[in-house]
């Protein structure tokens, strides 16, 4: 056993070209079962189990230990709100039960400032965190009329989308768990997948890794080392932004591909992002399953609540507020730093800006031209406002502050 | 088309594709030249993140046995004519400069970058600038570790552990602190067993091998892009100095030099730097290093480890501690007996195990344009140095190392002062 141990190549999901190698050879059987029609669900398991253990064991099992304890917490959690919401439907409950659900996420976000990394964490849990409210939010709803924990389960520790998403939607999911696909279909998702894959090989292990390990240092250090601290900075930006892209799009196509491998369409996350005439469009073709994820659970939820209470008179200013809540909620979801802040703060300022010119431009259809010349030019101004939140995002302004105040 | 076709014509480019890149990254790279004597002097003076990184460059470099390497950090960018770089053009010195720093750069970076050098540096001499600045309360930061990380470098230092020390064991929990080493599940792995001074087993030392293949074939196609070389700025500093060295006139000179050069404010601080980097925050620092303590930190356990490196390779170093502009410590408040606290305490670290070519600049804070600016040697500060660098060159002593690393590495010893 041990000396199996010593063989098992312990890797985080799509780490390195050779977890494909064995993605590939362990698929097989269940290609060919799904090739006729079939599926067999406890290969799936299986396959669910060995891919965990590869990412969460050996040098990663205390990461696998609080992967545990996070599923024990959610699944009684969510369980008994289930029990509790067919008798009743208190919103204190309800607020309480979206709390507690938050709380391991809240706890690991949190204890960077108690000087040390939470022994709750492990790689996904965010991404874990916005399938499980979700949950909780239909069943308020009253969507879900049943609850069944087996499901839930499946649902949350779905291998391919574990660590990074797409973020997928609990009913959605479900309709492919319990209707495989059939032959004529599957040989589509087949064809589709491989290709998806492939494309993330490209994206994420070639020009994400050129642009992440070759590029990325020399422009930085150009910017750090006193070279040329603007251009360096400005290069660091436009590097960056391209490279955040291609990784984590390679990555989203991995995980994509592979779930169709397995018989289940997981959304797609991104759509040519960069092509994107207004921020609003920008929104709808990056890490689409988070937008939307936010648009359908904080934003809504947000506007029906502030227009219903009639908070403020106006629906320009209750969207703007609704705006600012959604994207300040975003930038501390990835962390309690000023640059993510500022970073939710700053495309919240660029939506709102965006709606106003729409109203503007609503007035004034007559006035303003509108032709392949100004749609290039809004193209261009878009990329550019992206690309600046994304050095914002990076951090690496705050690198170069603290190296500049250190005189 | 059936499926079996339509599958053929999915895999087949990919599959040539991925032959041709595993050809390319694992074949033994004869037909790639190695780097010219050019390019090894273009990247002498130029600290670019790819020399620093990469590991042929510096090797070609030392093996040609006509560099001096100068472990450092931003310092080594201030070049006026009293550079080091410059010095040795200027009066056809026996050695050129090898620049193995860059702001940023700290003893853990400063000890993959010997170690993947210390063969043809063995018996040999080297220069090490250590910067108080480093031994802040944290050591060295995420981002700035992982700006400099070497993955062909430490997986070099794997390949070559027989037994692990407690060096190799402190070297490699220090690593697992940074989330760029942490992101390679298989490094991390192995970086566990050796932390808990476990035997790598004879499938992880393979693993290894084949990585640091790959990586070195990467450094060979790729290591060379982004090398700027300072070698032009060099030259021209090199055309205000007199023909003939004397010491004297050289000195009158850097102080003529550096009065013309610090003439927009009160701290003796070089133009530039006071216009781009002190201007936009004026106000804003005054009395703002109050509390800043260069005494509890981490580093000088990394400091300890590139000793431990030295010792075992029994390299000769010079060691260079600079001093703070006075002018400006006393306007932002930063202690001089915490400075001179921590030159105590690093003297001590250094003599106490045989290192006994220290150049301790920290009682030269008021020296008039001594310094370049707020904590960068200058024009009479490099001068200086390399009086004291010539006689360390000239000496034919031989080190004599006694390392106490269970004092050293302890935590005792990086948090407490030492009195």
């Amino acid at each position: 056993m041990s000396q199996l141990a010593q063989l098992i190549p312990y890797l985080t999901p799509y780490e390195k070209p050779f977890y494909f190698i064995i993605l590939g050879v362990l698929f097989i059987p269940s290609i060919l079962l799904s090739l006729n029609g079939k599926r067999m669900m406890w290969y799936q398991n299986f396959l669910t189990i060995f891919f965990l253990w590869i990412s969460f064991g050996g040098p990663n099992s205390k990461q696998g230990l609080a992967l545990i304890a996070y599923m024990i917490w959610q699944t009684l959690l969510t369980a008994i709100y289930f029990k509790y919401r067919q008798k009743d439907n208190k919103s204190s409950v309800f607020y309480l039960a979206v709390l507690l659900n938050l709380l391991p996420m809240f706890i690991i976000k949190l204890s960077p400032f108690f000087g040390s990394q939470s022994i709750l964490a492990f790689l996904g849990y965010s991404y874990l965190t916005f399938k499980s409210v979700q949950v909780v939010m239909e069943i308020r709803d009253g969507i879900l009329k049943e609850f069944n924990i087996k499901y839930y389960i499946q649902f949350l520790i779905f291998f391919p989308t574990i660590s990074s998403g797409p973020i997928d939607r609990y009913r959605r999911f479900l309709k492919d768990y319990l209707n495989p696909p059939d032959k004529e279909k599957y040989v589509e998702l087949l064809q589709k997948g491989i290709h998806y894959i492939f494309l993330g090989l490209l994206y994420k292990f070639i020009i994400g890794y050129v642009l992440g390990s070759q590029l990325l240092p020399t422009v930085q250090g150009f910017a750090l080392g006193g070279t040329a601290p603007v251009l360096g900075t400005i290069g660091y930006m436009y590097v960056y932004s391209f490279y955040l892209f291609f990784d984590f799009a390679g990555y989203s196509l991995f995980a994509v591909g592979t779930s169709y491998l397995l018989g289940y369409e997981t959304p797609m996350n991104f759509n040519k992002p960069f092509i994107s005439p207004n921020i609003k469009e920008f929104w709808n073709r990056w890490h689409i399953t988070l937008s939307f994820w936010f648009r359908d659970y904080v934003y809504m939820r947000l506007m029906f609540t502030l227009l219903k209470k009639k908070v403020f008179k106006s629906r320009v200013v209750a969207s703007n507020v609704g705006y600012f809540g959604l994207f300040l909620l975003m930038g501390l979801w990835h962390g309690l730093t000023w640059y993510y802040i500022v970073y939710g703060i700053y495309h919240a300022l660029l939506i709102c800006i965006n709606d106003a010119w729409l109203r503007y431009k609503k007035k004034h259809k007559d006035k303003l031209p509108s032709n392949r010349w100004t749609h290039a030019l809004a193209i261009f101004i878009t990329f550019n406002a992206v690309c600046f939140s994304f050095l914002i995002f990076s951090g690496f302004l705050d690198t170069l502050i603290k190296q500049f105040i250190l005189v | 088309m059936t499926l079996k076709k339509k599958i053929f014509f999915a895999v087949g480019p990919f599959a040539v594709a991925a032959l041709f890149i595993v050809a390319l990254l694992y074949s033994p790279l004869e037909f790639i030249k190695e780097p010219s004597e050019k390019k090894v002097h273009e990247a002498a003076s130029s600290m670019s993140v790819n020399v620093l990184k990469g590991s042929e460059i510096k090797r070609e470099a030392m093996e040609s046995g006509k560099y001096l390497p100068f472990f450092g950090s931003s310092e080594l960018s201030r070049v006026n004519p009293f550079h080091p770089s410059v010095l040795a053009k200027k009066y056809d010195r026996s050695y050129e400069p090898f620049l193995l720093g860059a702001p940023g750069t700290q003893s853990l970076t400063h000890f993959f970058m010997l170690n993947s050098v210390k063969k043809p540096l063995e018996n040999k001499k080297v220069v090490f600038i250590i910067s108080p600045q480093w031994f802040v309360k944290k050591g060295v930061s995420d981002p700035m570790y992982s700006l400099f990380y070497s993955p062909i470098e430490t997986y070099e230092w794997l390949v070559d552990l027989d037994e692990t020390d407690q060096t190799d064991q402190y070297i490699a929990g220090r690593l697992l602190e940074f989330e760029s080493v942490k992101s390679d599940t298989q490094l991390k792995k192995m970086l566990l067993k050796v932390k808990n001074g476990e035997e790598l087993s004879k499938a992880d030392r393979r693993k290894a091998y084949y990585k640091y293949k790959r990586l070195k074939n990467e450094d060979l196609l790729f290591g060379q892009i982004g090398i700027v070389s300072k070698n032009k700025r060099i030259d021209k500093q090199a055309t205000y100095l007199p023909n003939q060295y004397n010491f004297n006139e050289l000195d009158a000179l850097a102080y003529k030099i550096g009065q013309e050069k610090t003439n927009n404010n009160p701290f003796e601080i070089s133009n530039g730097f006071y216009s781009n980097r002190i201007m936009p925050m004026k106000g804003k620092l005054k009395d703002s290093q109050k509390k800043f303590n260069y005494i509890s930190s981490p580093e000088y356990a990394d400091f300890e480890a590139f000793l431990e490196l030295l010792a075992k390779n029994n390299i000769d170093a010079m060691f260079v501690i600079p001093p703070v502009n006075k002018l400006w410590s006393d306007y932002t408040g930063l202690s001089t007996e915490m400075l001179d606290d921590f030159s105590k305490k690093i003297n001590y670290q250094l003599t106490s195990q045989g290192f006994n070519n220290i150049v301790d600049f920290t009682d030269k804070r008021g020296e008039k344009y001594f310094m370049e600016d707020t904590i960068h040697i200058g024009w009479r500060g490099w001068l200086e140095m390399d009086t004291q660098l010539q006689e360390f060159l000239k000496s034919d002593s031989k080190p004599d190392y006694k390392m106490n690393p269970e004092l050293f590495f302890s935590k005792e010893w990086q948090t407490e002062q030492y009195k």
